[in-house]
Order: structure tokens, then C-alpha cells, then sequence
């Protein structure tokens, strides 16, 4: 594949899917710098992967599983190892916040996220991200009747948790 | 509250997000590793061997010359030498075949988070096994070319060769060391990691 063919679908990757990218690295990483990186790391395994993408998924369902294997493969590195991924964005950070009001119940719902393990936390995700369970029971490698089990017991526990917080 | 509430406290965040980036930024950044990825790749790949490879001409046109200095192709120092050349052509073809076979094994995985998690655990395995024994494959290959190099500068003085020797083999010892601490400290704990994962993700499969 050449370069510029590459280029040019990575950009309209990156224009029509950044919300999943962010919202990834921030289920993954609470400060911002940490969200940066993991957004340059998953940047970087979907620019690897674009020649290997033969179009027989929908371009969302691959994003999701780079970024999610990406994100896994992450969690496994070192600190010291991730820091390293640091040096080039040191100069140019390229995450911004907007000038939404900071919402606390989405914040609670990242906070919960984060302190799952990565299996459940790549299901409720993909999940809240209305992915059918077809689509999650593809991108993680199980089956579909599977994925409704666990689901199920992910969504009890979460809902619980909200109710316990007075949401 | 119940989760379709969630569901919707969620849904919020894409039409109106808390954050963004900008896309073009990351661009350049996501080219600049890229390249640096590849050229890595390249250099961690061609180090090794190429060490090796400057190594052996080295051993090689020594063991010539003494030789023909000795008069003998025989002579303690040149089968030193001829030994460490054997030692370092083991260590380099040991090293490329493992690269080459590991580029193999990655592709033969499934890209589900499954089969991400099976290939880095095949990764992080192949690590282990390598690192535990390191000793076979990297250190003892140089052995006997290391002996018989301080056997043939023995009459130099034997101060001059035990203080050699102790030098080789604390290099040796330093190196079995640093890679022993590297399997405990990080490679085992990552491995039982991603075995508790995978066996998560098999128990589901089976639907334990």
C-alpha cells in the first residue's frame, strides 16, 4: 500500500472515529499526559495495521480492536517503558479539553471503568459504545452467548454501584 | 437508576465531548514514530548480528594470524581464537533464527483481543525461555575459546591470568544475573497476568 493511500485513510479514520480512540484512553488512563500517550501508541498500531485491513470488517469494529489490544499490550508495559513513548509529544500535546461543562456523572462512569480488569472492561465498553453482541463477541474472540452472561453481570454490578452512589 | 440511564449519561460524550485533539498534530506525531518504529526495528534486528558478524571476521583473522605466526594452525592461541569464532557464529545464527521465527509465530495469531492475548503471551514465554537460558545459548558458546585463550596467555604470568579469568567470569556472572533479575522482576509477573486474563476469557468461552 503506498504511503500517501495510507495516509489519506488514516486521517479519515482519525476524523470519523476519534471519539473511540478518546474515549478509550481515558477508560484506560485518568490523567491527561497518560491519555496522550495511549492515544499516540493506539495512533501509531492502527498507522501499522492499515496494510493488513482487507475490508472485511467495518472500519469501527477494527479501530476498536487495534485500540483495545492496544490498550492491553499498555497496561502489560512498564511505567519507565511507557514513559519512554513520551519524548516526541513532550513538544506538541494535541489533546484538548472543550468548553463542555466537566461532567461528574461521566467522569464516576470513567472511574468505574478504569478499576475493571481489562476483559471486562474492553465488554462494558464496547457495550456502552452500542456495539451488538455480535460485534463484541468478534472483537474479544468469544462467543455471543458469552458475551450476554457476562454483560449481564457487568451491567447489575455497574447499575448497583450507581444507585449505592445516590446518582 | 438502571443502565440504560448510564447508557445515556454515556451517549452524551459524543455529542458533546469533553475533549478533542487535533487530528493534523497527531498526524505528524503518529509519522515521526513511524519512521523511528521502523528504523528500531531495523537497527534492534541488524545490532545483534551485525556484532556478531564483526566479531567473527575479527576471531577469524586472528586465529590466521597466529597461525602463521605460530607456524601452526594448532597452536593454543589459534584454536582460541578458532573456538571463540565457532562460539560467536552459534550465538549470532541462534539470534536470527529466533527474530525469524518470531515474526512467524506473530502472524499465525487471530487479531481478537483473544488472539492478542495469546500472542503476547507466546511472546513473553519465548522471552523467558530465553533469558533463563541464556547461559546455554550465549555463554557457554565462548567457553571454551575463553579457556583455552587463558590457557595459551598463561605464561604471561599467572597473576595476569586469574585476574583475566575472574574478570570473564564475573562479566559472565553479571550478565546471567541482570538476565535472571529481568525473568523474576518483570517477565513472570507479566506472564501469570495475561495467564489469568486468557483464562478468564477461555472460562467464558467454555462457559464456566
Amino acid at each position: 500500500m503506498a504511503e500517501s493511500a495510507q495516509s489519506s485513510l488514516f486521517r479519515e479514520w482519525h476524523r470519523e472515529h476519534r471519539g473511540i480512540i478518546l474515549r478509550i484512553a481515558r477508560a484506560n488512563e485518568f490523567n491527561l499526559a497518560a491519555q496522550e500517550d495511549l492515544i499516540q501508541e493506539i495512533s501509531l498500531q492502527i498507522w501499522n495495521s492499515i496494510p493488513n485491513f482487507r475490508g472485511d470488517c467495518k472500519a469501527s469494529t477494527w479501530i476498536y480492536r487495534v485500540a483495545l489490544n492496544t490498550a492491553i499490550g499498555w497496561g502489560q508495559k512498564e511505567k519507565r517503558q511507557r514513559e519512554k513513548h513520551r519524548d516526541l509529544a513532550e513538544n506538541a500535546r494535541f489533546l484538548k479539553a472543550t468548553t463542555e461543562p466537566r461532567n461528574e456523572k461521566l467522569e464516576w462512569i470513567y472511574e468505574q471503568i478504569r478499576q475493571l480488569d481489562p476483559i471486562d472492561r474492553s465488554l462494558i465498553l464496547l457495550h456502552l459504545e452500542g456495539q451488538s453482541y455480535a460485534e463484541i463477541a468478534d472483537i474479544l474472540g468469544i462467543s455471543e452467548k458469552n458475551v450476554g452472561v457476562k454483560l449481564s453481570r457487568l451491567r447489575k454490578d455497574l447499575t448497583r454501584k450507581a444507585t449505592d452512589h445516590e446518582f | 437508576m438502571n443502565f440504560e440511564d448510564l447508557k445515556v449519561i454515556w451517549d452524551e460524550e459524543t455529542s458533546r465531548p469533553s475533549y478533542t485533539f487535533d487530528a493534523d498534530a497527531l498526524h505528524r506525531i503518529v509519522l515521526k514514530k513511524a519512521q523511528r518504529f521502523r528504523s528500531s526495528i531495523l537497527f534492534r534486528d541488524y545490532l545483534e548480528i551485525s556484532i556478531a558478524a564483526i566479531l567473527f571476521v575479527q576471531f577469524l583473522r586472528g586465529a590466521i594470524r597466529s597461525a602463521a605466526e605460530d607456524g601452526s594452525p594448532f597452536s593454543l592461541m589459534s584454536m582460541a581464537l578458532i573456538l571463540m569464532t565457532i562460539g560467536v557464529a552459534f550465538v549470532g545464527t541462534f539470534l536470527f533464527i529466533g527474530r525469524q521465527r518470531q515474526k512467524q509465530r506473530d502472524t499465525a495469531f487471530e487479531q481478537s483481543i483473544e488472539g492478542n492475548l495469546q500472542k503476547l503471551l507466546a511472546n513473553v514465554s519465548y522471552q523467558i525461555r530465553l533469558l533463563r537460558n541464556v547461559a546455554w545459548w550465549y555463554l557457554f558458546p565462548l567457553v571454551p575459546g575463553m579457556v583455552l585463550f587463558l590457557i595459551a596467555t598463561a605464561d604471561e604470568g599467572a597473576l595476569e591470568a586469574g585476574g583475566r579469568g575472574l574478570f570473564f567470569a564475573s562479566v559472565f556472572g553479571v550478565i546471567y544475573w541482570i538476565n535472571q533479575r529481568g525473568v523474576r522482576t518483570h517477565l513472570l509477573p507479566q506472564k501469570r497476568e495475561l495467564e489469568t486474563l486468557l483464562s478468564k476469557l477461555e472460562a467464558e468461552k467454555t462457559g464456566e
